[in-house]
């Protein structure tokens, strides 16, 4: 076996970062020009409109570090309270129709007895 | 033979007459010759009223089992029915509510805001203040609606639908409507009207819409009061606005018509991508936009409900429309239940693509023609398409009709293209995805690779 060449590797390694990034570029191109005419259709067009979409974030994020502006995460805990708090009103919601219909019910039936 | 039994029959009949005679008897095109009958049939419907109504618009969602003549043409159906007199309405809202009206509304308005062959509309006062399910509490005072189911209308349909179904018992209706699934259509409807005819069913939905809906400030949905709500007695807060079938350009001049748009369809694929929850019946009267520039959501009888997987599929056939990628929709699709036959694979693969192109591409989408003309072309190669499918391709359409009443240039495709995009590109970072993906991924490489 030959003896390891670094430059020979880190060359192919720039090689290969370098296609990939050409390709990714070309697809942005691609996906950006969706809004267009430029969309042909067919299978790629997924990927090249989600690698626009990717760009498009890449951009929105890269602006906000700029500007010191962090958007805050929504906190998944608050979701879940937001959703058992619905529940519960919901609840009420049906316990009170259940009750007017109770005393619809009682109502007719003291008119009847009367 | 009862009284309604022979009117049905004269009626349905008389109607086909004019069918053929509208048809030239039969001397015209294929298309042409079932919008003629479509016409006829819309008109009869109108005139036997009660479940026909329901039953007409029931038909009008419905392109991909009644075609898309027929369903275009009950969309202009019209419930000419008259109004019940209010007084009686009051031992309903009594009977129902317990109470004496006096004492449940400060005020009610004894002329109807709206009527139809189910239920009517009057605009009340509240008389003491309510808290709802969700949203800030309204005050006593508030200005509500009350919708009455109109006395006699749960035996009339019910006696109608005992009626449609020894009518289409009969053979000589049976060739007649044959393509048609008539018993699980009629079993559908049958099922459809009477959760129509319990309003706390319509309740429940509309607070659920209003909790999805909740950190959309563009979006409203009226609030139930439900100390005042019964089987046959619905309470609601009043909207105020312009409904969408009665915008005019003064209207349009003082709100962001582009933005309403966007929004509206955005806030739809919302309801079907998210929530799995949407409005199925989104015609221009379901709609109103508010003074303040928002959009309220009314009137929640036909409402479609999808699972999580049903809802990623869903996402990856709009995909596959957006991206013109006939492939992918076809795929999806199939986890929906529409399965095309191996031997009808290629030619529904062409005929889609060549659809896609024409509807889909150059610049410029119209979805109405694309989703009729993808259920038309099912319909035609004799594949089968769930009633769920069918309600959501036609919901679609109509939402991109909906929105371009408010902005005629926008592109629903347009603003489903980020929207789609972002939902596949989030499910792929999900574990399960990943776990799932990563070896083909692995695989498919290496393969090229090696190649």
């Amino acid at each position: 076996m030959a003896d390891f060449d670094p430059v020979k590797f880190f060359a192919l390694w720039m090689f290969t970062h370098d296609q990939a990034d050409d390709l990714m570029v070309q697809s942005v191109e691609r996906g950006s020009a969706v809004a267009g005419e430029g969309m042909s259709g067919g299978a790629d067009a997924f990927t090249d409109g989600f690698m626009a979409m990717v760009a498009k974030e890449k951009a929105r994020i890269k602006e906000q570090i700029a500007s010191g502006k962090i958007d805050e995460a929504v906190n998944p805990q608050d979701e879940a309270l937001e959703e058992i708090r619905f529940e519960v009103a919901e609840l009420r919601g049906a316990m009170q129709q259940m009750q007017t219909t109770l005393d619809a019910l009682a109502a007719h039936i003291t008119s009847k007895g009367a | 033979m009862s009284a309604r039994s022979a009117q049905i029959t004269r009626t349905l009949l008389s109607s086909a007459t004019r069918g053929i005679v509208r048809s030239r008897f039969g001397l015209t095109s294929v298309h042409a010759r079932r919008a003629a009958f479509a016409i006829e049939w819309r008109r009869g419907f109108e005139e036997l009223g009660g479940a026909f109504i329901k039953l007409g618009q029931m038909i009008s969602v419905r392109p991909d089992e009644f075609g898309d003549e027929l369903a275009g043409e009950m969309e202009c159906l019209r419930d000419n029915i008259a109004p019940v007199p209010f007084s009686r309405l009051t031992p309903v809202i009594e009977g129902s509510l317990g109470a004496p009206l006096s004492t449940l509304y400060a005020s009610i308005d004894e002329t109807p805001l709206a009527t139809a062959s189910v239920a009517q509309v009057h605009a009340a006062v509240l008389a003491k203040a309510y808290r709802p399910v969700w949203g800030d509490v309204l005050p006593a005072g508030a200005e509500v609606v009350v919708k009455v189911i109109r006395p006699g209308a749960a035996d009339t349909l019910r006696t109608d639908i005992v009626e449609a179904r020894r009518l289409v018992a009969k053979r000589s209706v049976r060739w007649l409507l044959r393509g048609i699934d008539l018993d699980a259509s009629l079993d559908e409807f049958a099922a459809s009207l009477e959760r129509e005819l319990d309003l706390r069913v319509e309740g429940r939905v509309a607070d659920r819409f209003a909790f999805d809906f909740r950190p959309d400030p563009m979006i409203v949905v009226p609030r139930v009061v439900w100390t005042h709500a019964a089987p046959q007695v619905l309470t609601m807060e009043r909207m105020y606005g312009w409904r969408l079938s009665e915008l005019g350009e003064a209207e349009l001049a003082g709100v962001d018509a582009h933005a309403l748009a966007v929004h509206g369809a955005t806030a739809f694929m919302r309801q079907v991508m998210l929530y799995g929850r949407y409005h199925a019946d989104l015609h221009p009267s379901n709609l109103f936009v508010t003074p303040d520039s928002r959009i309220a959501y009314l009137d929640f009888g036909i409402v479609g409900h999808l699972t999580a997987a049903e809802r990623g599929d869903i996402a990856q056939v709009l995909a596959g429309f957006v991206y013109r990628d006939a492939d992918r929709a076809l795929r999806y699709s199939a986890n929906l239940g529409v399965i095309v036959p191996a031997q009808k694979v290629a030619t529904v693969r062409r005929e889609l693509g060549e659809l896609l192109d024409k509807t889909m591409g150059g610049g410029s989408t119209d979805f109405r023609h694309f989703g009729l003309g993808f259920l038309s072309l099912l319909r035609r190669n004799g594949i089968d398409v769930p009633s769920g499918y069918g309600l959501l391709v036609k919901s679609l359409a109509t939402v991109e009709g909906v929105a371009r009443r408010l902005y005629p240039d926008i592109d629903i495709m347009e603003v489903a293209r980020p929207f789609v995009t972002r939902m596949i590109g989030e499910s792929i970072g999900r574990p399960e995805t990943i776990q799932q993906r990563l070896p083909k991924v692995w695989r498919a490489a290496m393969r090229e690779l090696l190649a």
